[in-house]
């Protein structure tokens, strides 16, 4: 520990420092006036870096300034707005010992000092700034952890996005989606594939639970998807699949992980649209002739249960067909009302020859809300 | 998974849990929100106070919210009771949290009742739930 001892008598700066040193502290340095008190400190310099000191005892009467103005001069440095002050007065004036509090003074020890009070004040006074000491560490850990965490989520977010699709865009079908983490990660995820002879295969997820840990679920899902929707035309079969692969991976849980789920097959050729929905928002269908259809058939979600009953339905399209597809996160996580909602946008909104783009955007618009608790995925599908 | 708030329905911050017996049945009443970050604690209060009991009432007409996290911890309780040879209910009023449980297919889990009575006549009678127990 370092201690600056500051007095204008050198006699009694002596005295203090045999004190000191004989109850072992040796690290000492010494200041006679204010000026060679700012030297020390480096209070004069533009550049936020301190002296090492532990502690200050200064007495009340220096040369040019009172103790009161040198204290008020040590606190007005960023850098040493914590360190103890003690303060060494034979004054006896409340206001004055008032003033010295208010000044940023630590403790006093009156005068004539006496051996015993100096000494545990000065122990006191020590404590205090290791724990002061303690804390600063402390906390500049945790913002260099913080920081780093902070770097890593960015980075895993980057990692997320990247797997997303690009929109497509052919003659006669156009995919395009909205994708708002509520944090930095989602357990939301969607990917689509052409599957070979005009079929598409959409598939939109939303695993239980926020951030890192449904994140990585629906990550480790991602990852079988592509391989999933190619190979495996049926989506009830790809529902199976992926019910088994949840329940392996996560089966010694003791907690539920489980996703639901809307995966739907769309025939352009045969113009036939065939899904299963897992415990999952409705999605939407507004046809050419605006008759509306709720995608709700199909089973449990996925990753509850082993050997789910998984029921498709199949039905055919005519015309200009609009497909919704969405999490609950949508219409402020509203589950119940947000399908009933988007269906009405949908009929009262949807202009024939709008873009797209522009649907997907007024819907965002209308129905999702920047303080989202949720995150929100939105596809929108637009058959020719 | 969202949080699903219902409109107008006074918000409770904490999910709280009674446990209580219906006759042979114990039921776990719960009300305010049984969230993401909530369950934790629900599922402790459960795991704590169940009894061996011939059957089980998931009480969730008081809940202002529940969400996929919560849905999954009915799901952990009831493995939990597996090997009880018990039986488990719902007791849900219709409107929206009823909604909420067809909408996830829960409903293909649990039997749904409106109230003790029915769901002690449901036990009583011999009609099995869509899945027992051991299913789960």
């Amino acid at each position: 520990m370092r201690l600056l001892l500051v007095d204008e008598s050198w006699i009694k700066l002596r005295s203090l420092e045999t004190m000191l040193r004989k109850a072992g502290y040796h690290d000492l340095l010494f200041a006679q006036n204010p000026s060679s008190v700012c030297e020390l400190l480096k209070l004069d310099e533009q550049a936020q870096v301190a002296a090492r000191i532990d502690l200050i005892i200064l007495d009340y009467t220096l040369p040019h300034m009172n103790g009161i103005e040198m204290c008020r001069r040590i606190r007005s440095h960023a850098c040493y707005r914590e360190i103890p002050i003690i303060m060494m007065t034979g004054m006896r004036d409340e206001s004055v010992l008032q003033e010295a509090f208010e000044a940023g003074v630590t403790d006093f020890v009156r005068k004539p000092v006496r051996k015993v009070e100096f000494l545990a004040r000065v122990r006191a006074a020590l404590r205090l700034q290791e724990n002061i000491n303690k804390h600063y560490k402390a906390r500049e850990k945790l913002e260099k952890m913080v920081s780093e965490h902070e770097y890593q989520l960015a980075l895993a977010k980057k990692v997320q996005m990247s797997v997303l699709n690009e929109p497509i865009e052919q003659e006669q079908i156009a995919i395009q989606a909205r994708y708002v983490p509520s944090e930095h990660l989602s357990g939301d995820m969607y990917c689509w594939y052409e599957i070979g002879n005009g079929c598409y295969g959409i598939m939109l997820i939303d695993v239980v639970g926020h951030g890192v840990s449904a994140s990585l679920v629906s990550m480790s899902v991602r990852a079988l998807l592509r391989g999933l929707i190619t190979r495996v035309t049926d989506p009830v079969h790809v529902m199976q699949e992926l019910n088994r692969h949840m329940l392996h991976i996560f089966k010694d849980n003791d907690i539920s992980i489980y996703f639901t789920a809307l995966y739907v097959v769309i025939d352009v050729q045969a113009r036939k649209i065939e899904y299963v929905n897992a415990g999952h928002p409705p999605g939407i269908v507004r046809g050419s002739k605006g008759e509306m259809r709720y995608l709700s058939t199909g089973c449990l979600p996925i990753g509850l249960l082993p050997d789910i009953q998984v029921e498709k339905e199949v039905f055919s399209y005519e015309g200009e067909t609009l497909i919704a597809m969405f999490s609950d996160g949508l219409a402020n996580g509203n589950t119940v009302l947000a399908p009933d909602r988007i269906a009405s946008f949908m009929i009262q909104r949807s202009k024939a020859g709008q873009s797209l783009d522009c649907w997907l955007n007024e819907i965002m618009q209308t129905h999702a809300t920047e303080e989202a608790k949720d995150d929100i995925c939105l596809i929108g599908i637009h058959l020719r | 998974m969202a949080i699903r708030v219902f409109e107008g329905a006074a918000e409770k911050p904490d999910v709280q849990v009674e446990v209580g017996m219906v006759g042979n049945y114990q039921k776990i009443e719960f009300s305010g929100q049984l969230i993401y970050g909530q369950t934790e604690k629900a599922k402790q209060i459960i795991l704590d106070n169940i009894r061996e009991a011939k059957g089980y009432f998931f009480d969730v007409r008081n809940l202002s919210s529940i969400d996929s996290t919560g849905l999954g911890m009915l799901v952990t309780i009831a493995r939990r009771l597996k090997n009880t040879d018990s039986r488990i209910a719902v007791i849900v009023e219709e409107g929206m949290m009823k909604e909420i449980f067809t909408m996830a297919k829960f409903h293909l889990i649990f039997s749904m009742v409106s109230s003790e009575a029915e769901g002690v006549r449901l036990f009583e009678g011999g009609s099995r739930p869509n899945l027992t127990l051991d299913e789960y």
